[in-house]
């Protein structure tokens, strides 16, 4: 009885529901009509993304080519001589030296012509190829000083990218540490301060590969005879070269063949005295700024080690874990003959795995065993030589008064070919789910017979493909590391829930959330997967026989060292936070900041290296959680603090913080930001601080899903009115900014203002505003566009191919967030409204963080200032971003303000380019005084549309009133001109 | 010696002002003065010397950063007679009080007493199980997610589920279900500190007063309750009053944390937001404080109404 009521209820919803959707439908058919015209700019064509996307993988490149031979030999091309055209872009920038090229002290000491590419655009040489065959690529560079992030390039082959590897060239560029004598930097109080990571401009060989490392060998070209273009196309940072050398990959020898080839030779082990230790955090090269000495704890013999300074004394861990990232050292020996390695290191993050290394010596892998290393897992530290698998050490030739560089690279080993197959199933997944989503929608109806077999064969058979393959990959690891670890389980829990989606189709639609969340699952296994951390304390290069020394402490040495740590603890000052230099300046500065521990270290250590040097003045950082407003009332607060703008006004307009303009030089440094960043820290004629960061909205979208809706990126509001119903129907929707953010937006790119009269009124009631907030009330009520929603996972599932969002935070928490996507999504420009000219104002408003002088630096004021110019100029602000995302990682890139500053930021330069036209296309708002009753009535007009269907015009109107008497309250509080209405 | 002093203070209590007889007394009793001096001290510095001052700056404009003028009563008179708001405010603050004051009074007594009547180990549990939405700090905020407006919600998601609505309910932003979803919420975390006293008054109810009662003619558990259990634990149900009553006035961290701040159309807005606003969002602390003033004088008059009412229970 009780079922049959709530059956009843069921059915008499739905009918409404059913009337409802028709309803809906007619009004997405009314509004999607008129098509603008022609617009230029330079978000990809639906084309492009096809192509990108429909690039084949290397492996199916291989096997298309069936059996073919590798070249007879090799042949070098001197790229200067071959040089044949550049685009548009690149065109008038690429140079060619005759001269050794001698811009830095690290001149080429070979082939004495070069090239130099530019960071944009697409370059081509003509090559003549002497005979058919398969060639594996090695190019030589130089890298330039430039920004801090590697060198990437797109390769061509006549025109044509010929398998997806070839669009992610990576080049690592070379990195040393800063040192002083040898030595790390000191604190005051004896602590190692991590170093600064140096960009050497050096030459380098590039073999041609898989920067995913999921193939481990370079990747070989097929070319047949006769002449052939080669393109290389810019992604980030320019680059110089001189030869490209194409030759037949050949097998290296085996360790077998090696070791009778010394015993040839006569080669003898050396004795026990050549024995020599290299300390790993000592490096000489790094190939990113992100691998940096570490500071271990775990261990008492960890050389070196001090109870109570932190020392750095090892390195690698998870900042050395990404498969090409290499260490090299250069190293000599006191005597000629066979050497074993061994090292001390640690492996305790990969469970039931192991991780794998190559070892280079003078640029070559010696023998085929030492291309791929493994590291076991072991909780504790672990001190082996490296051996075969059934023990015996290698041995190495060297010969004493010679230099070796020793390399160590981080490859995916064995497990690259099953990760490459998991990666490809991964992709297939995603496409089935978008399929199936685009028919069900996120919420589907488990009762209805949706007929997938008939509507979308295709993606049922890639989840039962994909079944088989994780399967197969499954078994393959367990025999490969031997276990069944919580590696293995993740793949077999996502089997079942394959397995049973194939078996019978009333499953899928049950199980679509389930596998929308395994999807993500399967795509952190593979990030996770593709890590090979290893920590490194020391190795050592010792006659062959030696004893190795014991991996860990006794149980007494690890207590001892405890209690010294413990009792030392007492009498050791945390608080200086890194300080090296004592600065004996009367005049110190005290700068307060909210932005937590690593953020703070690293600006501490920017500052001692930078401000205190040049300038000879004292600054105190401290970490605060707020409380700065108190402090600076009580009188003890501190002298600069960063604020977000609305404070940095509001504090101004109390006499709390201190105006610029009169400081020295503020007009230059005012130079330095975009005009939006300033003019929210400005208020009639003064400014209050100077822009630290700087974000606004950008528009991101989803190559592969309006590649498959065969839809243009929008590039108007008409554009994207017309793509609503297409993403509907295929039950998507659009993430859009709401209440405030979205009405301010439509209200500046319509060409309105939010105040009228320098502040004294608020605006909104003019027409144009009103028909802004009408027109955002509209797309949210016709289109029902969600107000609350998780943009990042929505964005990842493919629930929201378009994304309206802060571009910082967004993209950052994709980085991370969204392995599985990568490489699927871009972020462009805002779409815009077209003006009575026919162009198109899509400019975005700014959210400002600025740095203030605060009233307690009154009798400091100039030593403050020079801190807050030196803080925000370019090389400062590159060095800080840069910085953060060597220590923190890729997820903490710096919205910085410093237009300079944002080109030195490792972004490539597709996503500069885009940020950069948003970047300028920006409106600030300034605050006037009473500006926060504007967020909260507006956001009360914006819900009183979308939840109770009120007319978006009265709605708004109805709070104007209000908004200017609390606006004229407060500019009579504070004794600023009122508004003539309001005076009456 | 001591007897001569005894003699000399015994004629001094008629010759001595009332000052001079006190601060003698004082001196005797300088010990139980000392031990009481480390609770006065705290006492009047964190709890008696920021309200005397936030009187006093109720009569001000202080600002937070400048120097406060001496405004008189316009605080008072704006807030009174030009603040719309406030008497928004006003109206929920009572609606609030009036649901929630007694609302968690009743719920916290019927509560405890039905815990009373369970074994003592089951009790024990009990009792931490139903006091835990008060000590786990940010609990309250599932409701949170379980009201979010975002479609995946669990509200939202079930409804849309079983096809009651077809599009999310904006709850905590939309004006219509603010206010019943925060009465919900603060009665779910009310069982606080009123629960915990009541326990331990039914706790310390002399049984053989129930015994006595019996004899005496007490027919059913409801006489007992009235004239037997209640009466004995006056105390705590005047302590439970008091704390449930100010915090029914005091209710606002939780709304901003559930409804954001201001709640949507000010349709949660309470007394606690009002004084917010000024105070953080605008920093008229003066203003502030004249709101506080007067939720401090509303509260005071509900405590004195409290007690007259508990005066009658047993009677």
């Amino acid at each position: 009885m009780k079922k049959s009521i709530f059956k009843r209820i069921l059915c008499g919803f739905m009918t409404v529901l059913m009337l409802s959707g028709t309803f809906a439908t007619g009004v997405y058919a009314a509004t999607g009509t008129d098509a603008s015209g022609e617009t230029e700019g330079t978000t990809s064509s639906l084309q492009e993304i096809r192509d990108l996307l429909d690039t084949p993988a290397y492996k199916d490149y291989y096997e298309a080519l069936g059996k073919v031979s590798k070249g007879p030999k090799e042949f070098t091309v001197v790229l200067a001589d071959a040089y044949e055209s550049a685009d548009k872009e690149a065109e008038g920038k690429v140079q060619i030296n005759d001269e050794a090229f001698t811009k830095s002290e690290y001149a080429y000491e070979g082939s004495s012509k070069s090239i130099y590419l530019p960071d944009v655009g697409k370059v081509t040489f003509k090559i003549d190829v002497p005979a058919d065959g398969l060639y594996a690529i090695d190019i030589e560079y130089f890298s330039i000083f430039a920004k801090a992030t590697s060198i990437e390039r797109m390769l061509y082959i006549d025109g044509k990218i010929p398998f997806s590897e070839a669009r992610y060239i990576t080049m690592p560029k070379t990195w040393i540490d800063k040192l002083e004598d040898g030595e790390f930097i000191k604190d005051l109080s004896g602590s190692d301060i991590r170093p600064q990571k140096q960009q050497v401009p050096a030459w380098n060989t590039y073999t041609f590969a898989d920067s995913t490392g999921f193939v481990v060998n370079p990747l070989q070209v097929y070319l047949t005879k006769g002449e052939h273009t080669i393109s290389l196309e810019s992604v980030r940072e320019p680059v110089v070269l001189t030869t490209m050398k194409f030759y037949p990959y050949k097998d290296l020898p085996t360790y077998a063949e090696v070791l009778a080839g010394y015993k040839k030779n006569g080669y003898k082990p050396v004795s026990e005295n050549a024995n020599t230790r290299i300390e790993a955090e000592m490096v000489d090269f790094v190939s990113e700024q992100t691998i940096y000495p570490l500071n271990d704890r775990t261990s008492s013999i960890t050389y070196p080690q001090d109870p109570s300074k932190t020392k750095l004394n090892t390195i690698g861990s998870d900042k050395w874990q990404t498969a090409g990232q290499w260490i090299k050292y250069n190293i000599t020996v006191p005597e000629t003959g066979l050497y074993e390695l061994s090292m001390r290191f640690k492996q305790s993050e990969l469970e039931g795995m192991y991780v794998s290394r190559r070892i280079y010596i003078n640029g070559e892998i010696p023998f085929a065993e030492a291309g791929n290393l493994e590291f076991l897992f072991s909780d504790a530290w672990q001190h082996k030589a490296l051996s075969g698998e059934d023990g015996t050490p290698y041995q190495f030739y060297f010969e004493k008064g010679k230099t070796y560089e020793i390399k160590f690279e981080v490859i995916l080993g064995s497990l690259s070919e099953v990760l490459d197959r998991v990666n490809n199933v991964l992709t297939l997944m995603n496409n089935s789910y978008l399929k199936i989503l685009m028919i069900t929608g996120s919420e589907p109806d488990q009762y209805r017979d949706y007929n997938f077999g008939r509507l979308v064969p295709e993606a049922i058979e890639n989840l039962a493909f994909s079944a088989k393959e994780l399967k197969a990959v499954a078994k393959e690891l367990e025999e490969i590391t031997g276990k069944t670890g919580s590696h293995v389980a993740t793949l077999n829990k996502i089997i079942v829930l394959l397995d049973r989606m194939v078996s019978k189709e009333d499953e899928v639609a049950k199980n679509l959330e389930t596998l929308k969340s395994y999807i993500g699952t399967l795509g952190t296994w593979l990030l996770d997967s593709r890590k090979q951390p290893l920590e490194v304390d020391y190795f050592t290069l010792q006659a062959p026989g030696t004893k190795l020394p014991k991996a860990n402490s006794n149980f007494f040495q690890s207590l001892w060292f405890e209690i010294k740590s413990f009792i030392l603890s007492f009498f050791t000052d945390y608080s200086t936070m890194g300080a090296t230099v004592e600065v004996d300046s009367e005049k110190k500065i005290d700068i307060w900041t909210t932005i937590g521990r690593e953020k703070s270290k690293i600006l501490r250590q920017l500052i001692d290296s930078g401000f205190m040097r040049e300038y000879n003045i004292g600054v105190e950082l401290k970490l605060v959680s707020g409380g700065i407003l108190q402090s600076t009332l009580a009188g003890i607060g501190p002298d600069i603090a960063f604020l977000p703008s609305s404070d940095c006004v509001n504090y101004a307009i109390r006499d709390a913080v201190l105006p610029l303009n009169e400081m020295e030089g503020f007009d230059e440094v005012m130079k330095r930001f975009p005009a939006a960043a300033t003019d929210p820290l400005s208020l009639y004629g003064k400014t209050y601080a100077l822009p630290n960061t700087m974000t606004f909205l950008m528009m991101f979208y989803r190559m592969d899903i309006l590649a498959d809706l065969g839809v243009e990126v929008p590039k108007t509001w008409d554009d994207l009115k017309n793509i609503i119903p297409v993403l509907q129907t295929n039950n998507m929707t659009l993430g859009f900014p709401s209440k405030t953010a979205g009405t301010k937006l439509f209200v500046y790119q319509m060409g309105g203002e939010l105040y009228r009269n320098d502040g004294k009124e608020i605006n909104l009631d003019s027409n144009v505003a009103l028909s802004a907030f009408t027109e955002l009330t509209d797309l949210f009520q016709s289109y029902r566009f969600p107000l609350t929603y998780d943009a990042a996972n929505r964005f990842r599932t493919g629930e929201m191919p378009i994304l309206i969002a802060d571009y910082i935070s967004l993209y950052n928490q994709l980085t991370v967030f969204a392995p599985e996507i990568d490489g699927l999504w871009e972020f462009v420009e805002l779409p815009g409204f077209v003006d009575e000219n026919g162009k198109i104002n899509n400019c975005s408003v700014v959210t400002v963080e600025g740095v203030c002088l605060m009233k307690d630096a009154e009798d400091r004021k100039e030593e403050a200032w020079k801190f807050l110019e030196w803080f925000t100029r370019g090389s400062v602000q590159a060095d800080y971003s840069n910085e953060l995302v060597a220590v923190v990682g890729p997820s903490s890139k710096n919205a910085t303000a410093n237009t300079e500053a944002l080109e030195m930021l490792p972004w490539s330069s597709r996503e500069y380019n885009n940020l950069m036209k948003q970047f300028e296309n920006t409106v600030g708002i300034t605050e006037y005084p009473g500006g926060y009753i504007i967020t909260r009535y507006v956001d009360f007009a914006f819900l009183d549309v979308y939840n109770d269907s009120a007319n978006a015009t009265e709605a708004m109107l109805d709070y104007i009133v209000d908004i200017n008497k609390e606006i004229t309250r407060k500019r009579k509080e504070f004794g600023f001109e009122l508004a003539e209405s309001a005076i009456k | 010696m001591s007897a001569n002093t005894a003699v000399k203070k015994a004629k001094a209590r008629k010759e001595m002002t009332k000052a001079q007889w006190t601060w003698k007394e004082m001196k005797r009793n300088k010990t139980a003065y000392l031990m009481i001096l480390p609770f006065v001290s705290l006492f009047f510095i964190f709890t008696i010397l920021p309200v005397v001052v936030s009187i006093v700056l109720s009569f001000t404009d202080f600002n937070m950063l400048q120097t406060p003028n001496f405004v008189f009563m316009d605080n008072y008179i704006n807030l009174f007679l030009d603040d719309d708001i406030f008497i928004v405010a006003i109206k929920n603050t009572f609606i609030f009080a009036a649901i929630v004051g007694p609302g968690s009074y009743l719920l916290s007594f019927i509560c405890a007493w039905f815990i009373n009547e369970l074994p003592p180990k089951i009790r024990a549990i009990v009792t931490l199980i139903f006091y835990s939405p008060s000590i786990s700090g940010g609990a309250y905020l599932m409701w949170k997610i379980v009201f979010s407006s975002d479609s995946y919600g669990y509200a939202n998601s079930i409804l849309i589920d079983l096809g009651f609505i077809s599009m999310p309910i904006q709850w905590f932003e939309d004006a219509k279900y603010v206010m019943p979803l925060c009465i919900v919420v603060a009665l779910w975390t009310s069982l606080g500190t009123a629960f915990l006293s009541f326990i331990a008054g039914f706790q310390g109810v002399d049984h053989s007063l129930y015994e006595a009662g019996a004899v005496d003619g007490i027919k059913n558990r409801w006489q007992e309750l009235w004239y037997i259990t209640l009466p004995t634990m006056k105390p705590q149900l005047m302590f439970g009053a008091v704390m449930s009553i100010t915090q029914a006035f005091g209710f606002g961290a939780v709304v901003t944390q559930l409804a954001g701040f201001p709640s949507v159309d000010y349709a949660a807005h309470t007394i606690m937001h009002h004084l917010d606003d000024y105070g953080t969002t605008r920093w008229e602390v003066g203003y502030a404080s004249a709101i506080a003033t007067v939720l401090f004088l509303i509260m005071y008059g509900a405590n004195a109404l409290i007690k007259k009412l508990m005066a009658k229970v047993g009677n």
